[in-house]
């Protein structure tokens, strides 16, 4: 039964394994936008060890030093840095405030959707992890890598907080402040019971007696990982991507914040006809960055529409643009829905940004990845045109240096 | 537009206002005061001031500090910084006072941190002139775009059942008001006693209903939900005995007792247009009347005024929810209710009841500035609220909203006379107080006019 | 036959003067709403002379002699208006509906009837006098209903005409009759038995004319005869644009019947063009406001009123209904006040029209009421102003001259 069947069988192409570049090599683009909004033409960039050694216009590439030479209508750019996405992840979580809880735990680096996702040009992802209220940190991670050791970018990114009008969401937001508060006033009162011990016992000479006033070396009350996460907001080394659904929400994300000082930024989700446009001068003057999906909406009761990235961007908070849909499919049209909202009116150079060093900053890797500059990772996408424009192919994607989608020729 | 800055109109404003200052004709009561630059000034210039005091000022100014009336006259100082809006031609009423509401803040409960500054029905609420409504046992203020001083006062409106379909529970409730006398009249006779005999136990409050004893000693009202004759003069005659004074929610057959709750200082919480048929087996008389309002008005019993549907409702039939609350207002009108008293039913009356009256419910100096501009009489049908001032701010604009913006849009500028709704009503045409009315008119003099205007019937 | 009758009000002590047998009567009022269709609207210092239970004539006090022997009231500062007319009611009688069938062209409400029941009197103080009482509308046709005034115990002096109308439902309602019951087919029901209907009619027409033999009688077309006729109307609940449409491009345009909207509601008013060419009246209430809800209901985030819009577009036959007891009719002049309050210019008395004359001329029934007009029966209202405004209250109602509600002897029912 085997034998015919085999028989009948027409080998498809096996896919051919993608060669590798060198690790010094140059590329030479007509047009290469760098990702923080500058356009450069005539561009030549070089690469070494995974890292770009140098950008700029019509640099001179030493002897020896390979260049692949683009055609005239392929335009470069970073690669693209989806900062709110669980496409990979896997797991489900519960409500409530765990701020101690990690995305990292729920990677599956073999998930087929990483493929996809370098095919569609999306180099880093930040994971958020699953659950409503307060569900823990979001990892970063680019998608390539046999274990989560190796696809981590970071790990400890945002702290995800779900905000919404009520009593119990701003409390887990306030209240998780007051309870560090009160750990450190535990952790004071025990400190100082220990020092006055301590005092004691320093005073006391005789031998005798002062081996039964030792207090032993200083034990810290039992740490608290909420009251610790909440210090960690405080003291910077963590941030924040609070999301809302309302202008009402925001009011009461401010109301909850209070006095409090910490590093956040603003997710907004979109809904059909939102109301989130009555703050947008308030979120500007904040100065955080705003997370949204480009898309029009309409203005309540009505078919107006309203292109609220272009009326945040106006207003001058720093836009980030993540996929409208959380799926391959979604990443596929995200480009194409960014160019939507650019022809309706948003600028072309912050919505460029908006998918590539804006998320980068907000995720913490601002350093490492998000735009083609000196010393940045080596994540470029080779593109058959205009990255906004409908029909714009991924010709290749390069990955810390290495080709992992598409081909480049010499 | 209508809203500028003083600073912006340039000095001849200013100029006029300091004028009659400096010629010390104008006590500069304000003006003296120490001015802080923090301090939010905000001004309703010009309009004809109903001030639910009794008092009409014609073409008057109100001026707003901090969200506070500070002044209401003529030739008021007005600081540099202060935000003006011209109503010259319009009527300024206080805002109105829903002693129900469901679905304006968005929350259900805990509305400090649940409301919804910038629903829909928050805005429509505005629209219909409502700037301070009860929602469960809150009652807020519907301060559109802010989430902060909202709440006035909670724990508003303590409901007691009696009931003749629950005999068992009337009994119930009378020991307990039985108990909280019998335990008031031990600790005043120990009160005496303890003068002669120091040692003298104090009389144990163990088993009295805390908040039973409240309305005995009159520091709350409970409320009771009732309408049939029977229950009404049962509850008055607890009242009575019990010497607290109930607020009837419903109250269909007041009417026909309408002394004795008088009598037992009830208030009435009713629907103008409520129905109910007389049952077949009374020979007596019985059901609604659309008098109800004005019958319990003159025995003395304070009347409050609310739609039959508290919320706001989208489906089609307009009038009969608490977007008409005026319509209400002006039904128990028809009954024979003075127009003032109507007005207070929708104002005042519900915020005493509340016990809110000390910052909203009439325009008085020291009172929230919760205020409303209309294009005429507050109870004419056609009238529509232009403005809608919270705490001194403009939290509704008829022309910045979608909704009613295209229905006989605003002029610019002032209102010429033609323009108001003043169905049937000139200015000297305006007819005295009904003699029934217990509220007499607070501010007199020559800008005192008369809020009871309307059509003259004889 | 004068002397007679002089004679006979001497007689019969009591009778009210301006009924039949009764003296003339004069009216005195501050204000007169004639409320003519295209003509007198307002008589200030008026004078309503009424004799036989009719208006013998309205003008100015200066005009118009009062002749002599008639009883003079003076009311004061009061107005005196048409008493009102509600074409969609089902509160006159124990017919709701009955919906065994969704065609009941047979059906009639008029033996369920009460005349003067318990909402017909709270109806009546609030100046209603006559209704058109109507099947219910579970049913595609519900059936006829009868055109009765309000304030008659006896049904027969209470009966204006019969068939009132054939009422015709082409809302929701029944689609609830059963699985499968949509538009189609009820559109294709409605079809058929008018068709078969006015088949029907035309049957008889030619066997009375003798040129054809006589048709079978069948009770269930019997109202097509009158339809066909023009003698009555088809009364439609009716509510939205694509409802609304329905009813005018089949009734009006493809079977030429006299149709006017009612219970017209929401974004009816699309329709404006389509009933003015097919010379619909639009009856609205008590659904009388489209609230935005994109993306099916368009208005731009407005609030439209539908008489705002009908009167917009060009159309003058706007009338009010209550479809009591889903408002009760006491309520029918607040519709025509929220019509207003919600955009209908109201500036030429619309509101009033659209109470009184208006619906009587829909309903066939302008002859004897609907306007302060000579000749017409003298259903009086006397009131203390606006009758749109819910403040305005009603002192004394007049049927066909005869007093039936008076606030200065009965207690105040509205």
């Amino acid at each position: 039964m085997l034998i015919p069947l085999l028989l009948a069988w027409t080998p498809t192409p096996v896919p051919q394994a993608i060669p590798d570049l060198p690790d010094l090599y140059a590329l030479k683009a007509s047009v290469l936008e760098t990702g923080t909004g500058e356009v450069i033409e005539h561009a030549v960039l070089l690469v070494e060890g995974g890292k770009v050694i140098t950008v700029g216009e019509d640099l001179v590439v030493e002897r020896g030093i390979p260049i692949y030479e683009l055609e005239p209508n392929q335009v470069v750019m970073p690669g693209l840095v989806n900062a709110y996405t669980r496409v990979g992840v896997t797991g489900s979580g519960p409500s409530g405030v765990q701020p101690w809880m990690h995305a990292s735990d729920e990677l599956y680096p073999a998930a087929g959707e990483y493929a996809k996702a370098r095919e569609a040009g999306v180099t880093t992802l930040g994971h958020y992890p699953s659950g409503n209220g307060i569900p823990g940190r979001s990892v970063v991670v680019r998608p390539k890598g046999a274990s989560a050791d190796a696809m981590t970018l970071k790990d400890d990114a945002y702290l995800k907080i779900i905000m919404s009008s009520s009593k119990s969401a701003k409390g887990s937001l306030s209240g998780g402040f007051k309870n560090a508060d009160s750990w450190l006033e535990k952790e004071a009162k025990n400190k100082e019971k220990w020092d006055k011990a301590k005092e004691k016992f320093d005073e006391e000479d005789d031998e005798e007696k002062k081996k039964k006033l030792d207090p032993g070396p200083y034990k810290p009350i039992k740490e608290d990982p909420k009251a610790a996460s909440f210090m960690e907001l405080r003291d910077g080394s963590l941030t924040a991507l609070i999301s809302v659904r309302t202008a009402g929400d925001y009011l009461h994300l401010i109301d909850a914040i209070g006095e409090e000082k910490f590093s956040w930024d603003l997710r907004v989700v979109m809904t059909r006809d939102m109301n989130i446009y009555h703050v947008i001068e308030k979120v500007a003057d904040s100065g955080r960055r705003v997370v949204l999906e480009p898309e029009i909406s309409l203005h309540p009761g009505t078919m107006r529409q309203r292109n609220l990235p272009a009326e945040f961007a106006r207003a001058g908070t720093p836009l980030v643009l993540v996929p409208r849909n959380d799926s391959v499919s979604g990443f596929e049209a995200w480009r194409r829905h960014v160019g939507e909202i650019v022809a309706s009116g948003l600028e072309r150079s912050v919505a460029i940004r908006a998918i590539t060093m804006e998320p980068a900053a907000l995720l913490g890797v601002g350093d490492r990845v998000g735009s083609l500059e000196a010393g940045k990772d080596a994540n470029i996408l080779i593109l058959s045109g205009d990255p906004l424009e409908p029909g714009t192919q991924v010709d290749a994607v390069i990955l810390e240096g290495a080709l992992v989608s598409g081909e480049v020729n010499l | 537009m209508h809203i500028q800055t003083n600073k912006k109109t340039g000095s001849l404003r200013a100029a006029a206002l300091f004028l009659p200052l400096a010629m010390g004709l104008v006590a500069p009561t304000v003006a003296q005061e120490d001015e802080d630059p923090a301090d939010e000034w905000f001004v309703l210039q010009g309009g004809d001031v109903y001030t639910g005091t009794g008092a009409v000022l014609r073409g008057a100014s109100v001026l707003s500090k901090n969200g506070k009336i500070a002044e209401i006259g003529y030739d008021l100082y007005i600081p540099e910084e202060a935000e003006i809006l011209d109503v010259a031609g319009y009527r300024v009423y206080p805002g109105l006072v829903a002693i129900e509401s469901r679905g304006l803040f968005g929350g259900s409960s805990d509305l400090a941190n649940s409301v919804d500054p910038f629903s829909k029905n928050m805005v429509l609420a505005l629209s219909a002139g409502v700037t301070t409504a009860r929602s469960g046992s809150e009652v807020a203020k519907l301060r559109a775009g802010h989430i902060d001083g909202l709440v006035l006062t909670s724990g508003v409106l303590p409901g007691l059942s009696y009931s003749k379909s629950n005999p068992s529970g009337k009994r119930t409730l009378r020991q307990k008001f039985e108990a909280a006398v019998r335990y008031l009249e031990a600790y005043a006779q120990w009160e005496i006693d303890k003068k002669s005999d120091k040692d003298l136990k104090e009389p144990s409050d163990k088993g009295v209903d805390s908040s039973i004893l409240r309305y005995v000693r009159g520091e709350a009202r409970p409320v009771f939900s009732a309408s049939t004759r029977t229950d009404l003069l049962e509850i008055a005659r607890l009242a009575q005995r019990f010497g607290f004074r109930p607020i009837i929610n419903g109250c269909q057959e007041g009417w026909i007792v309408a002394d004795e709750l008088g009598r037992a200082g009830a208030s009435a919480i009713i629907t103008a247009r409520d129905r109910s048929t007389k049952s077949e087996q009374l020979v007596r008389t019985g059901g609604s009347s659309i008098e109800n309002a004005a019958i319990l008005h003159r025995a003395g019993v304070s009347v409050t005024i609310i739609p039959g549907s508290a919320g706001i409702s989208l489906g089609g039939i307009v009038g009969r929810d608490l977007m008409h609350l005026t319509v209400e207002a002006g039904f128990a009108v028809r009954g024979g209710l003075s127009e003032k008293a109507a007005l207070d039913g929708i104002t005042i009356e519900p915020a005493r009841l509340l016990g809110v009256e000390a910052r909203v419910g009439s325009i008085e100096v020291g009172k929230d500035a919760d205020m409303i501009v209309t294009d005429g009489d507050i109870l004419h049908y056609q009238t529509f609220v232009q403005w809608a001032v919270v705490s001194g701010e403009v939290v509704y604009d008829k022309e910045a909203e979608l909704f009613f913006a295209h229905i006989r849009p605003r002029p610019e500028g002032s209102l010429s006379p033609e323009e108001r709704v003043d169905a049937g009503e000139t200015a000297d045409e305006e007819i005295e107080e009904d003699s029934d009315d217990s509220d007499p008119p607070e501010e007199s003099g020559e800008e005192a006019g008369d809020e009871g205007d309307g059509d003259s019937r004889p | 036959m004068l002397a007679a009758t002089s004679l006979l009000a001497l007689v019969a002590s009591g009778q009210e003067p301006g009924t039949p047998g009764g003296g003339g009567l004069a009216l005195l009022a501050t204000k007169a709403l004639v409320a003519e269709l295209d003509g007198r609207q307002v008589v200030d210092q008026a004078v309503v002379l009424v004799a036989e239970g009719v208006i013998e004539d309205v003008g100015p006090r200066s005009e118009l002699e009062i002749p002599e022997g008639y009883a003079v009231h003076d009311l004061g500062s009061y107005w005196i208006m048409p008493g009102l007319v509600d074409l969609h009611t089902h509160v006159s009688g124990s017919g709701i509906n009955d919906t065994v069938y969704q065609i009941n062209s047979g059906l009639r409400v008029a033996p369920t009837a009460q005349p003067a029941n318990p909402r017909l009197e709270l109806a009546l103080a609030a100046g209603v006098t006559t209704v058109l009482y109507i099947p219910g509308s579970g049913s595609n046709m519900g059936g006829q209903g009868i055109l009765m005034k309000t304030g008659f115990a006896e049904y027969e002096r209470a009966l204006v005409r019969d068939p009132g109308s054939l009422k015709i439902a082409q809302g929701d309602n029944p689609t609830r009759w059963g699985y499968g019951m949509g538009r189609l087919l009820m559109n294709h029901h409605l079809r058929k038995v008018i068709e078969q209907g006015l088949a029907y009619a035309q049957a008889w027409d030619a066997f009375e004319a003798g040129t054809g033999q006589k048709p079978e009688r069948a009770l269930r077309l019997d109202i097509f005869r009158e339809l066909a006729a023009h003698r009555t109307q088809v009364s439609t609940h009716t509510q939205y644009f694509q409802l609304v449409m329905m009813s005018i491009l089949m009734l009006s345009r493809d079977y030429d019947l006299d149709v006017y909207i009612d219970h017209g509601s929401f974004d009816s008013y699309l329709n404006t063009d389509i009933a003015l060419e097919n010379n619909v009246a639009a009856i609205l209430g008590p659904r009388e406001v489209m609230w935005p809800s994109p993306p099916r209901y368009r208005t731009d985030g407005q609030v439209h009123g539908s008489a705002w819009g009908f009167q917009q577009q060009g159309h003058t036959m706007i009338g009010f209904n209550t479809d009591a007891p889903v408002v009760p009719l006491e309520e029918l002049p607040l519709q025509a006040a929220m019509g207003t309050r919600y955009g209908m210019d109201n500036s030429a008395m619309q509101a009033v029209r659209g109470l009184t004359i208006v619906p009587a001329t829909v309903a066939g029934i302008d002859h004897r009421v609907g306007s302060l007009e000579r000749g017409k029966d003298a259903d009086l209202v006397i009131l203390s102003g606006d009758p749109a405004d819910p403040r305005t209250s009603i002192e004394q109602v007049y049927l066909e001259g005869e007093s039936v509600y008076d606030t200065a002897q009965d207690r105040r029912r509205w």
